[in-house]
């Protein structure tokens, strides 16, 4: 059985570190610096989930989200924003822009680990 | 009415029977002068007849002669006897034969031998016609006319030859035939006196002329008038003025019995005078008789006009008259007369009578009027003595007429000292000129209303008098009320100092503040507000004065107009209201705070709006920038915070060999140094910003200062090199030498990891107008050109692929540019992407200034 692939976009590098440490043992990581990198990746290699930072330099999250959802071949993907931020409104902004999860930094890598096979496992 | 002066009415009645008698005069003239030519033809052929008559008497007598010469001739005492004998003989014949003036006997010689008057000389005939033409022809012969040689008047004679045996002229007998014989026809006969008769022989001599002396007879008379007609005519009629200048009627013929040639011709002359005395007694008796007709009428006319005319006409005239004279109560009162007259009269009592009734109205009229005037003058005396107001008359010339009471007091001068002088020495000699003016305009004509000026109390205070004056050019009057508005001047200039002082506290406050009225009209505002107005809305309400309700203008400069249009609305539905509201132009993107709220007089009537802008762009902008910091912030620390928080979850839960352990803690810790960093940075930042950072200044070398720094990166780094580019002298500076530090290490630090291919980062120090710069320059990535307006700003990273990796909080060339300003100097750098970039800073040189 192959490991699902999972897609984690952060423009922090000890982020992407952070979450590849938590997740290595059982997924595919990939890594991607930016929201360009990122649809690039996620064309690429059809990734199960997608970590998805909401607040970045250049394209930020939402708009990487809805290029996504916008995407049919991605459909099943399943995207989890994470955010410093906890505004309502930004939770009410991934949920409309088609996020399955919602994830606010600093989270636990144990929760986070919790959270993708949940998803997974749903898929 | 009746002008014509009595005598001229008769006059002319006079004239009209004048006239009417000319035709009869006329008449008569007429017939007195076809009288007079009858009358004068008829003594003409009257004259005619009769000197025809004594031609044809002559005629016999010289038929007579003949005859008697005949018988004489065979009478023997006459042809034998001596002369004696025969002149005896022959005498008595002279008064037997009426007419012949002497007989006798002349010899063949003429050698007059006997005559029946007796011969006082010889005479001889030979060479008169009669003896020569009876010698020759030996027959009857006539001789001339001409005056006898024996009988001395005139007188034709005839010859008659005595022949002898053998038929030889044995003498000649004669007879003379005188003219006298003519005179009894015109002396006797049926002629009137004074006609004359008038011999004449074809050589213009008299030969008898009667009545009159005979000195004319036998005198040649070729030039008179009455001569030529006769001989020039020789038979007619004709008037002419005879030898004794009377005028007469001739009748003329020749005589006959004597040869053509040698004849005579007799005029009887008839005087023009008593041939038509029948016509002019006749015409003086018609004259007369018309004369007398004319008088009877003149006299019976005037007698009538005198009663019919006269009388009447000066009873109309004395009507008339005492009319003229006023009494109106005149009336002819003409009964009887002509009755035309009586119709003039009647008109003229009738017109008298409504002449006098009329003017009794009128004056009935007048005096009602006169009372009425009087009563309205009274009321009007009343009221100007009355008036509150100053009221006044004066006249052009600039003195005042008459003054009310309200006048004196409102002056306390009385009317005498108003009226004595020019009304312009009361006036303020600051208002005169302005007063004359108003007096000029008066004297156009034209009304001055809402005129001010000042005029002199007697207590020697002004007041302020507002007129309202009209004139009268043609009269020079001026009527004038006028009213004391001191007062109201004062009040005035009260409520104009507190609008001043209103306005002075208005355009001091910093919000834009405008009053509108119930309408919506814009009452009033302040400097900010038409600067607001200005600048925001791009209308000056000076010139616009765009109102409350008209406020829906601005709407559409606004990005929400229909709220603004509805907030608009709600403020004219709920006045009492006061509304609040923010609005950001389209556009310029500025904030306007828009409150209002209603304003009400004292009695709590609502008298309009107060309308207050105010700016808050930079407040909103500060506030958005300080909401987005805390959001940056917290992701900035977040990141961090959860690189830490995760490491240390992962390896309290999991397992983890020696070295992974190590590289997890290492990142813990760099991390946690990190968020210290930031934490620091975030509060040298928030201090300064704040004001409350203290720069603790002294004087220091700054090439000191920039050698430690090389020596201190110079060892982080294996692949840069640092190179200084420093000058002997020193670059003494007063400065807190830690935050300058602070400033060099930043720039440095960025210097290196911008450049991660590694280089060489030159540092360059330099004196400068004062100043010091230092530069730092390095070979790396540089700054994308659309990025490098932010690059002072917070939380600021150069943003490409390649700098993604680079760490950094975002805030250190913001430390970097709040700690020079605060040292009074400048910061700048100068970048292109892919070939690196310079930041430079300057700070003032200690001792310079």
């Amino acid at each position: 059985v192959a490991a699902a692939t999972i897609l984690v976009c952060d423009d922090e590098a000890p982020l992407r570190a952070l979450v590849r440490a938590t997740l290595e043992d059982g997924y595919e990581i990939v890594e991607a610096r930016d929201g360009e990198e990122a649809l690039e990746a996620a064309r690429r290699v059809r990734p199960d989930l997608i970590l998805l930072d909401a607040m970045m330099p250049g394209r930020s999250g939402f708009d990487v989200l809805r290029a996504l959802r916008a995407d049919a071949g991605l459909a099943s993907t399943r995207i989890v924003m994470l955010t410093a931020r906890v505004q309502e409104s930004d939770r009410e902004a991934a949920a409309a822009g088609g996020a399955d999860r919602f994830l606010a930094k600093p989270f636990s890598p144990l929760e986070l680990e919790l959270l993708v096979r949940d998803l997974l496992a749903r898929g | 009415m009746i002008r014509v002066p009595r005598t001229s009415l008769r006059l002319r009645l006079v004239l009209l029977i004048l006239l009417s008698l000319l035709p009869l005069f006329g008449l008569a003239l007429f017939s007195a002068v076809d009288r007079r030519g009858k009358d004068a033809r008829a003594a003409k052929a009257r004259a005619l007849d009769v000197a025809r008559l004594a031609a044809a008497a002559q005629g016999r007598r010289v038929a007579e002669a003949r005859v008697l010469l005949t018988s004489l001739a065979r009478t023997p005492e006459v042809t034998r006897g001596d002369a004696g004998t025969c002149g005896a003989y022959l005498a008595p014949l002279l008064t037997s034969f009426s007419g012949f003036v002497n007989l006798g006997v002349a010899t063949p010689a003429g050698e007059v031998v006997c005559s029946a008057l007796p011969l006082r000389a010889r005479v001889n005939v030979a060479d008169r016609r009669w003896f020569r033409e009876a010698l020759r022809m030996r027959r009857f012969a006539v001789g001339n006319y001409q005056i006898g040689r024996i009988t001395g008047q005139a007188s034709v004679n005839f010859g008659y030859p005595l022949l002898d045996g053998r038929g030889r002229v044995e003498a000649v007998v004669f007879a003379a035939l005188g003219l006298r014989g003519l005179q009894p026809l015109v002396s006797q006969g049926s002629l009137p006196p004074g006609s004359s008769l008038l011999v004449l022989d074809r050589n213009a001599t008299v030969l008898a002329r009667y009545p009159g002396s005979a000195a004319a007879v036998g005198r040649t008379l070729p030039d008179e008038p009455l001569v030529r007609i006769l001989l020039s005519h020789r038979e007619g009629v004709a008037e002419a003025t005879g030898l004794d200048g009377v005028r007469r009627f001739y009748g003329f013929t020749p005589l006959p019995g004597t040869p053509a040639a040698n004849d005579a011709i007799l005029a009887v002359g008839i005087p023009k005078a008593r041939a038509l005395a029948g016509a002019d007694a006749d015409l003086r008796r018609t004259l007369l008789v018309i004369a007398a007709v004319g008088l009877l009428a003149l006299a019976a006319t005037l007698a009538y006009s005198r009663l019919s005319i006269a009388h009447p006409l000066e009873a109309i005239q004395r009507a008339a008259a005492r009319l003229r004279e006023g009494d109106l109560s005149a009336r002819s009162e003409l009964r009887g007369g002509p009755r035309d007259l009586v119709q003039l009269a009647a008109s003229l009592d009738a017109m008298a009578e409504t002449l006098e009734r009329r003017t009794g109205e009128l004056r009935r009229l007048n005096e009602e009027l006169e009372r009425r005037v009087a009563d309205r003058v009274a009321e009007l005396d009343r009221f100007f003595t009355l008036a509150l107001e100053m009221l006044c008359i004066a006249n052009l010339d600039g003195y005042f007429l008459r003054v009310n009471p309200t006048f004196e007091r409102t002056l306390g001068y009385s009317a005498e000292e108003l009226v004595s002088r020019p009304f312009l020495d009361f006036v303020h000699p600051g208002d005169r000129e302005a007063t004359l003016a108003a007096m000029e305009r008066l004297a156009q004509g034209l009304d001055v209303v809402s005129f001010e000026n000042r005029y002199r109390r007697r207590d020697g205070s002004y007041r302020w008098i507002l007129w309202s004056s009209t004139a009268v050019p043609e009269t020079g009057m001026i009527y004038a009320a006028a009213r004391d508005i001191t007062e109201r001047k004062e009040a005035e200039a009260e409520v104009e100092r507190a609008l001043t002082q209103l306005r002075a506290v208005l355009d001091a406050v910093t919000d834009g503040v405008a009053l509108v009225d119930r309408e919506g009209r814009l009452v009033l505002f302040n400097d900010r507000y038409r600067e607001l107005a200005r600048e925001a809305f791009g209308r000056d309400p000076a010139a616009e004065l765009p109102a409350a309700g008209r406020q829906d203008a601005f709407a559409d400069l606004t990005t929400d107009p229909e709220g603004y249009r509805a907030t608009v609305a709600a403020e004219r539905l709920e006045p009492e209201r006061a509304h609040a509201g923010e609005w950001v132009l389209a556009g310029s993107g500025r904030v306007l705070l828009r409150h209002s709220g209603p304003v009400r007089a004292a009695d709590g009537a609502l008298l309009g709006r107060i309308v207050v802008w105010r700016e808050v762009t930079s407040e909103r902008e500060a506030e958005r920038l300080k909401s987005e910091l805390i959001s940056t912030v917290s992701h900035e620390l977040r990141t961090p915070l959860t690189s830490v928080l995760g490491y240390a979850e992962l390896l309290a839960e999991r397992e983890y060999d020696r070295e992974t352990v190590k590289r997890y803690l290492a990142t813990i810790r760099s991390e946690a140094g990190r968020l210290t960093a930031l934490i620091d940075d975030l509060l040298d930042l928030q201090r300064i910003e704040a004001g409350r950072f203290e720069l603790a200044r002294r004087q220091f070398d700054l090439r000191r200062l920039l050698e430690e720094k090389r020596l201190l990166f110079a060892g982080q780094s294996e692949r840069h090199t640092i190179e200084l580019e420093l000058p002997e002298a020193a670059l003494t500076v007063l400065a807190d030498r830690d935050r300058v530090s602070q400033v060099v290490a930043n720039l440095l630090s960025n210097a290196i990891k911008y450049s991660p291919a590694g280089g060489a980062v030159l540092v360059r120090a330099e004196p400068l107008d004062g100043r010091v710069r230092v530069s730092v320059c390095d070979e790396g990535l540089g700054i994308p050109a659309a990025q490098q307006e932010r690059v002072f700003s917070k939380f600021f990273r150069a943003d490409s692929s390649d700098t993604r990796e680079i760490g950094g909080t975002g805030l250190g060339l913001a430390l970097c540019k709040e700690i020079v300003e605060a040292h009074g100097g400048r910061i700048g750098f100068r970048s292109e992407e892919g070939k690196g970039s310079t930041f430079w800073f300057e700070l003032p040189q200690a001792g310079a200034a």
